[in-house]
């Protein structure tokens, strides 16, 4: 019985809700604008105005206009007559209104989240750098001529990606600046196409089997002081180690390693072999428009069947190398390849090379160790979230960058274990719809391309043989394409294309990672575990 | 006459042309002032800058100095080889069209 007393003076009391609901109300708060315009209201507070009048007298000062004010009390009374006005000594703190509360609120917790982030990165990169520093301030063995410790970084187009430096870049964000404080060098081919990796890895493993083998010159070494004995380079080069970037990288990188020691040791060479392909599909043949619709329907046909057979031909058997820059080698193109095919060549050179040349080396030869670091990159409309939650979570990369930085710079190794192969498979979902359709997409820009193609061959051989003269065009520009032209046109074109073909073969998420069981023991990682553990 | 061919006999003896030397001369400028400047930045970014209490601690080269240098030298010597094909582009730009630059 005693409740119902307390409760009823809690309703009373309904002036809280608009003093706090609306902002913009002024008759919320009366007192503080009195104090500053008395005269304006003088009838609007009905509490106040049986003692102000009190006041009023007892001032004296305006008996007729002034207003009622509320006496002040306590210390406020005090510091009445300081000369504080009553505005200030009347101050009340209020919530801001709930629209505002909702703007400062998000506002204030999305600079949170970002500043949070980006004050760990600085301090997990500081934390990091200083641990590792003293490794770039030992002296260098060997003097100022010593060689450092270099590591290569591979990092692999990422599918539906056009920019192909993502994976390197990654790299230099995360991982470099602890290289540089800890004094290790690092060498970052790049990789333009789907591929790139595997057909570099190739050549260099065929030219170093080669070499070995006598099949192919050794480059003569300078002798000059600083320069290493070829033992004393793959000695560094063990030492150093390798940097894949993401799961393509490792896909591309391995395949380059089974074909490189795996395959046979005949010359190879990814441009002559696409070349060798290109050659004789008829593109370029003039007979075409002498015999009607026959050779035109082949012809039709051709680019098509070029592309079928190019890509099965060259990821099943050979496989592809790049390229250094892809136009670099264009002297090939002219005479020396034997104008039938490549496996006439691929006869003649396997008929030179024992049969026991091709066997790949029993025991491997030692392989530098290899650093796994994840990397995804989000591309297309669908993922902004992900690149939104990305962007606020950047302290994740910055840590897995400094952990492997870390393992790489201590070298703390383990062999690779089979587990190892599913190195960022949760990755590999993110290649986007453009990633996925990329044979499609290729086969259609070859198509349109060879639709247009073929009138401008036309021109240009009606050209080269006097059949007709320049055009007004021609004239006003005093440039006719030649047949030359459209050749090397078409060929990188082409080498674009089979090579980002040949390339996604290997890197699409439904193949695995290359693995073969001789290869048990051969390869070594570097040991994330043990630089975690320390770094926190 | 005399004179004059002895004259011509000796500047062919001696086959220094003053032309070729002073040629020989601005292109030993040059060198010298690119391996200047070249030591100048490299030092100033690799070496000087290295934490500031250590400086000099050591008679040979840090691991990370080392690495600097090289990396340094080969990307100022990118550089120039890059502004000096633009500049002779855009030299020759000029004596073709008359006027430097655009």
């Amino acid at each position: 019985m005693s409740d119902p007393t307390p409760t009823p003076p809690a309703p009373p009391p309904p002036t809280p809700p608009p003093a706090q609901g609306n902002y913009g109300a002024s008759p919320a708060l009366p007192p503080t604008p009195g104090g500053a315009s008395p005269a304006s209201t003088p009838s609007a507070p009905a509490a106040p105005a049986p003692a102000a009048p009190a006041a009023g007298a007892g001032s004296g000062v305006k008996p007729g206009a002034a207003a009622p004010l509320e006496p002040l009390t306590g210390f406020r009374s005090a510091l009445e007559h300081t000369g504080l006005p009553r505005s200030v000594l009347l101050y009340k703190p209020r919530l801001p209104s709930r629209n505002w509360l909702i703007f400062w609120t998000i506002l204030g917790s999305v600079s949170a989240t970002y500043y949070y982030d980006r004050s760990e990165c600085k301090r997990i990169k500081k934390e990091t750098i200083s641990r590792v520093e003293a490794h770039g301030q030992e002296p260098l063995p060997g003097g100022s001529l010593g060689v450092p410790r270099q590591v290569v970084v591979w990092g692999g187009k990422w599918g539906g990606d056009d920019d192909e430096d993502r994976a390197l870049r990654h790299f230099r964000k995360y991982v470099k600046p602890y290289l540089v404080a800890a004094g290790i060098d690092y060498h970052l081919p790049t990789s333009p196409l789907h591929g790139s990796i595997t057909r570099q890895v190739h050549a260099q493993i065929l030219s170093t089997r080669r070499q070995a083998l006598g099949l192919e010159p050794i480059p003569p070494r300078l002798d000059l002081p600083g320069v290493l004995s070829p033992d004393e380079v793959r000695q560094k080069e063990l030492e150093g180690g390798i940097v894949l970037v993401g799961r393509q990288s490792l896909k591309e990188f391995t395949e380059g390693l089974r074909r490189g020691w795996m395959g046979g040791v005949d010359e190879w060479d990814w441009e002559k072999e696409v070349e060798a392909k290109l050659k004789n599909d008829g593109v370029f043949e003039p007979k075409l428009e002498e015999m009607g619709q026959v050779e035109s329907e082949e012809k039709l046909v051709d680019p098509a069947a070029t592309a079928a057979v190019t890509s099965p031909e060259t990821t099943g058997g050979g496989a592809p190398s790049p390229s250094k820059p892809i136009g670099g080698l264009g002297f090939l193109s002219r005479p020396t390849p034997p104008v039938h095919d490549i496996s006439s060549t691929t006869t003649n050179s396997t008929s030179q090379i024992p049969q026991h040349w091709h066997v790949p080396p029993s025991p491997l030869p030692a392989q530098p160790p290899i650093l796994l670091l994840p990397f995804v990159s989000h591309v297309g409309f669908t993922q902004i979230p992900n690149m939104i939650a990305s962007w606020f979570n950047e302290r994740h990369r910055v840590l897995a960058g400094s952990q492997a930085a870390i393992a790489l710079i201590e070298s703390t190794t383990r062999p690779l274990h089979p587990s190892d192969l599913e190195f960022d498979r949760d990755n590999e979902k993110y290649y986007n719809k453009a990633a996925k359709q990329l044979p499609e997409r290729i086969a259609t820009a070859r198509k349109d391309y060879y639709d247009a193609l073929a009138p401008r061959v036309e021109e240009a051989r009606k050209y080269e043989y006097g059949e007709r003269e320049q055009t007004d065009e021609e004239k006003k520009t005093g440039k006719v394409v030649r047949l030359d032209e459209l050749k090397e046109e078409r060929k990188k074109k082409e080498l674009r294309w089979t090579g980002n073909e040949e390339g996604w073969e290997i890197v699409k998420p439904e193949k695995e990672v290359t693995w073969d069981d001789r290869w048990d023991g051969w390869l070594k990682v570097f040991d994330l575990s043990k630089g975690d553990g320390e770094s926190k | 006459m005399s004179f004059l061919f002895g004259g011509n006999n000796r500047s062919v003896e001696g086959s220094v042309d003053p032309a070729k030397v002073e040629m020989a001369m601005a292109e030993l400028d040059m060198i010298t002032d690119v391996f200047n400047r070249l030591v100048t930045s490299c030092h100033t970014k690799c070496i000087s800058s290295t934490p500031n209490n250590h400086r000099y601690v050591e008679g040979e080269l840090l691991k990370g100095e080392s690495v600097c240098i090289d990396r340094c030298t080969a990307k100022f010597f990118e550089v120039n080889k890059k502004v000096g094909e633009r500049m002779s582009a855009m030299g020759n730009a000029a004596q073709s069209t008359g006027t430097f630059g655009r």
